[in-house]
């Protein structure tokens, strides 16, 4: 068994046990400890990259534009609030694109590199330069230039392109004129990145929030949702977020979304579907599960409650009492004894 | 068919097809007619339900909202299930997604149940209609390339650089340069 194919059973493997567990106490004793925190796996790796690298956490922090302080807290187990922020690890790491993906997906639970986007089309052609200690430098430079060049137009017509297609024609691209020519030819492209995650979004509101009148700032501003996630949902209406896994999930509980349906928002989202590995995942889809098969939302009830999914979810995260949960909970509605 | 961006949905119920340009409405309705329901996509088959579902357009891009009757609809071979608190789940179509309305929770493709095929490429009004009752093996030639069958399963569609057969059984629906070739 190679090391994708192990990883895979292990993944699947903590996927059934998952759903198997009888509740929230056998979650906590049994399946939690087989996880490594998101924390303890970023320490590891942030302390072996700048090993590997060569570079002191002076020069790290320099490059990517962060105070030393900054460099030191994630040696201790901090995790950078953003996905640029990896970006830049990477490219000042002179890592490839392999590595990339994997340090975005597997530490930041952020999408992969996506060549439609346009930071990212950038990113992909300054690492497939293989500029090594000049990425960052290239990529700041390139982005720049172009950003000042190109004005953003609202455009009708969009090239109906694959990713595969796009990517392929992305890696004969051969010098920055070219690159800056091949952006401006796709612009179109790069503003429906997110389109089909908006349209989703948009499309389960009208469909299940009627009284609402399919506003779902309304709703938003009606269930007292957090403000970050209300500008998120302004955001969205305006087709102009760029998503983050934990949001996502946010949203979808919010919305009283299934397993199914948070896992359709990451995939056109460009993610990876819940990942059983991950301890706050994991502990999102235990309640995802146990809310279906014990009917945790009630369906035969005349009352509508909007929240009784995040308020499961937050019983449950309180219950379980861990760090990795504790700012997700903040983001959950206050349960109001009546 | 040719790569002219363009929605459609192709139906077969009973032996007939047709083709329904989804872009010509925002909203279709679909359903068995009666008296009282006339929906946009009528169906004909006692399996379907009066009010079965609809597809919808948001943004640009087609969605399917299934209202959950007990007749069934089976998305890409999974029955379409209700959400969380009987929630609606619309489903994001793709290019080549197949719907079978009306067989229960399984994929029954007979003269019952509707096959449906969402395409989002424009799509001839014009199909010939091919006997391929009783043929074991079956060649499908379009664009000088051949793509051999054997025993094809009901709801087989093949794709040739100009042309499409979907196989259903003892007939085979055929549109642009596809020829089909039955041997037993």
């Amino acid at each position: 068994m190679d090391r994708t194919d192990k990883t895979r059973y292990e993944t699947v493997y903590l996927r059934d046990e998952i759903s198997r567990c009888e509740d929230v106490f056998e979650l906590k004793e049994r399946i939690l400890p087989m996880l490594k925190t998101q924390q303890d796996q970023w320490k590891d790796k942030i302390n072996a990259l700048i090993g590997e690298s060569g570079l002191t956490k002076t020069r790290l922090a320099e490059m990517i534009g962060v105070s030393r302080m900054a460099v030191n807290k994630w040696c201790n187990g901090a995790i950078p609030k953003n996905r640029e922020t990896f970006l830049r690890i990477g490219m000042a790491a002179g890592y490839n694109r392999e590595k990339m993906d994997q340090l975005l997906m597997r530490y930041g639970r952020y999408p992969a590199l996506y060549a439609k986007s346009l930071e990212d089309c950038v990113c992909i052609y300054v690492l497939d330069k293989g500029c090594k200690t000049e990425t960052l430098q290239n990529y700041d430079f390139i982005l720049n230039r172009i950003k000042e060049n190109i004005i953003r137009e609202e455009s009708s017509e969009t090239e109906d392109i694959t990713t595969e297609r796009f990517d392929e024609k992305l890696s004969v691209v051969r010098d920055e004129d070219e690159l800056e020519r091949f952006i401006a030819e796709n612009t179109s492209v790069f503003a429906m990145t997110y389109h089909k995650f908006y349209a989703y979004v948009k499309m389960h509101i009208k469909a299940n929030y009627e009284s609402f009148d399919g506003n779902v700032f309304a709703l938003a501003e009606g269930q007292e949702w957090s403000s970050s996630l209300r500008q998120c949902v302004s955001a969205i209406r305006q087709n102009k977020w760029y998503p983050t896994r934990n949001k996502i999930i946010s949203l979808g509980l919010h919305l009283s979304m299934d397993h199914e349906q948070i896992d359709e928002m990451l995939e056109l989202a460009h993610m990876e579907p819940l990942c059983a590995k991950n301890i706050f995942e994991s502990i999102i889809m235990f309640v995802l599960d146990d809310a279906d098969l014990n009917n945790i939302l009630d369906e035969g009830s005349d009352e509508y409650d909007p929240d009784a999914l995040c308020d499961y979810a937050r019983e449950v995260m309180e219950k379980l009492d861990l760090p990795e949960v504790e700012s997700f909970i903040t983001e959950l509605p206050e349960k109001y004894d009546e | 068919m040719n790569d002219k961006k363009a929605n459609n949905l192709i139906v077969i119920e009973n032996g007939q097809l047709k083709v329904y340009p989804l872009d010509d409405k925002v909203e279709w309705e679909v359903g068995r007619s009666s008296p009282n329901n006339v929906p946009d996509i009528r169906f004909h088959s006692v399996t379907v339900s009066r009010k079965h579902g609809k597809f919808q357009n948001m943004d640009g891009m087609w969605f399917y909202i299934d209202y959950n009757g007990k007749n069934g609809t089976v998305y890409n071979h999974r029955h379409l299930e209700k959400g969380l608190r009987g929630n609606v789940k619309p489903v994001p179509l793709g290019d080549g997604d197949v719907f079978v309305f009306g067989g229960g929770r399984e994929e029954v493709i007979n003269h019952k149940t509707v096959w449906c095929m969402f395409c989002e490429k424009e799509v001839e009004e014009n199909w010939r209609v091919n006997d391929s009752k009783g043929f074991s093996k079956l060649s499908f030639v379009s664009g000088g390339k051949t793509n051999v069958f054997t025993g094809p399963e009901k709801g087989t569609v093949v794709k040739g650089e100009n042309g499409i057969a979907i196989y259903m059984g003892d007939l085979t629906y055929v549109s642009g340069d596809m020829q089909v070739i039955g041997e037993n």
